[in-house]
C-alpha cells in the first residue's frame, strides 16, 4: 500500500503536526505517524525508516525543533523524497530548526516548508502533490481544493470589503 | 514537442551560474528538462502562462531559483498544481537569507519545497527523487549516486588516516 510517513522528534510537536495528519484525513490519503528522535532514539529512527520504505512509504515528512537533524538524517537513509517541517520549540522561534533543516549538503536534499503550523499543513500538501503525479483522483481533489480556497478569500473579503462604485 | 519532465526557471540570467547545477543533475540522471528565465516582477504575464501551462506540457516538477525578494517560486506554486522546488539564490546583501525566508514561509495550502541557499544541486536531486517516487529505475540511479558519494568520503577518510594532516591540507590547496 502506498502511504506517507510522518515522523516527529518529540510528543510536543504533535500539537502542530496534527494539522498535517488532519489534512491527509480530509483528502483520504493513507499515512503513518510516529515519534522518533534522532538524538534520543537513533536506532529506532533508522529501523523505522527501513521498515516503512519496505511497506510502501512514498514520501517521508519529518518535523523537529531546535537542532533539527531528523529530516536530514532521514534523507541520508532513503532516496524517497523527505519533507522537513521546522518546529518553533526554543527561544529562537524556529529559525534554528529552519536553518538546520534547509541547509543540507549537496546530495541529500530536504524539501523544507515554513516554520510551524503553516509548514505542517504545507508538508501534507507537498506530499500530496508528489503522490498526485501518479494518482489522478488525488490530483483532481487538489485542484478542487485550490478553487475552494480562492472562493474562501472572496468570502472573507466580502465580510469587510469597501468598494467605491 | 519537448518531453521535458523538469522545468528549471530563474528570475535573472545572473542566477544561471548557480541554477545550472540543476541542469547538470538532470543530465546525470537522464531526465529531460527545459531551462528559461522568468521574472516574477519584470515578466509577470510570462510567469502566469508558464506556470499555468506546465502540467499540460507534461512537466512533473518545476524548480524555480530567485534572489532578493524571491517571489518567483511562490508565485509559480500559486499557478500550478505541480510540486515546486524553490532555490534561494544568494545576492549581494543579506547572504540569501532574504530569499530563503520569502521562499520557505509560504501560507498553508501552497507549498514550496525549499532547499538550501544556492542549493541548486539538491534541487535537481530532489526533483529526481520526486519523479523517482513512482519510477524504480530512476530510484536505482539515485541510490547509485548516493553510494558513490559515500565511497568518496570513505576514500578521503582512508587518506587522512594514512598521510599527516599537514600534508593533506597542502594537497587540498593544490
Amino acid at each position: 500500500m502506498k502511504f506517507v510517513s510522518i515522523v516527529m522528534g518529540s510528543k510536543s510537536d504533535y500539537e502542530v503536526m496534527k494539522s498535517c495528519s488532519d489534512t491527509f484525513e480530509a483528502f483520504g490519503v493513507n499515512y503513518e505517524l510516529i515519534i522518533s528522535s534522532t538524538h534520543r532514539s537513533p536506532e529506532r529512527t533508522t529501523e523505522y525508516i527501513q521498515e516503512a520504505e519496505k511497506k510502501g512509504a512514498q514520501v517521508f515528512i519529518a518535523a523537529a525543533g531546535m537542532a533539527a537533524h531528523l529530516a536530514g538524517v532521514l534523507s541520508s537513509k532513503t532516496v524517497k523524497p523527505i519533507i522537513g517541517v521546522p518546529m518553533s520549540a526554543s527561544a529562537l522561534a524556529g529559525i534554528d530548526a529552519l536553518l538546520s533543516t534547509v541547509q543540507m549538503p549537496a546530495g541529500m536534499p530536504v524539501a523544507t516548508v515554513a516554520i510551524g503550523r503553516a509548514g505542517a499543513i504545507n508538508s501534507a500538501y507537498l506530499a500530496m502533490q508528489i503522490l498526485a503525479l501518479d494518482n489522478e483522483e488525488l490530483a483532481m481533489k487538489l485542484k478542487e481544493d485550490r478553487i475552494s480556497k480562492a472562493k474562501k478569500v472572496e468570502m472573507d473579503s466580502l465580510e469587510i470589503e469597501t468598494i467605491i462604485k | 514537442m519537448s518531453k521535458a519532465l523538469v522545468g528549471i526557471i530563474m528570475g535573472s540570467d545572473s542566477d544561471l551560474p548557480v541554477m545550472s547545477a540543476c541542469a547538470e543533475i538532470c543530465e546525470e540522471f537522464g531526465i529531460e528538462f527545459e531551462l528559461d528565465i522568468v521574472s516574477a516582477h519584470r515578466t509577470p504575464e510570462k510567469l502566469v502562462s508558464y506556470a499555468q501551462s506546465a502540467e499540460e506540457r507534461g512537466l512533473k516538477v518545476i524548480i524555480a531559483g530567485a534572489g532578493g525578494a524571491a517571489h518567483l517560486p511562490g508565485m509559480v506554486a500559486s499557478e500550478t498544481p505541480l510540486p515546486v522546488i524553490g532555490v534561494p539564490v544568494k545576492g549581494k546583501s543579506l547572504e540569501g537569507m532574504d530569499s530563503l525566508l520569502s521562499i520557505v514561509q509560504m501560507p498553508g495550502g501552497v507549498p514550496v519545497a525549499t532547499v538550501a541557499i544556492n542549493g541548486a544541486k539538491n534541487a535537481g536531486i530532489l526533483a529526481a527523487q520526486i519523479i523517482g517516487a513512482s519510477d524504480t529505475s530512476l530510484r536505482e540511479k539515485i541510490t547509485a549516486y548516493k553510494l558513490e558519494m559515500k565511497e568518496q568520503v570513505d576514500a578521503k577518510s582512508q587518506k587522512l588516516q594514512k598521510v599527516a594532516y599537514k600534508q593533506y591540507l597542502r594537497e587540498m590547496k593544490k
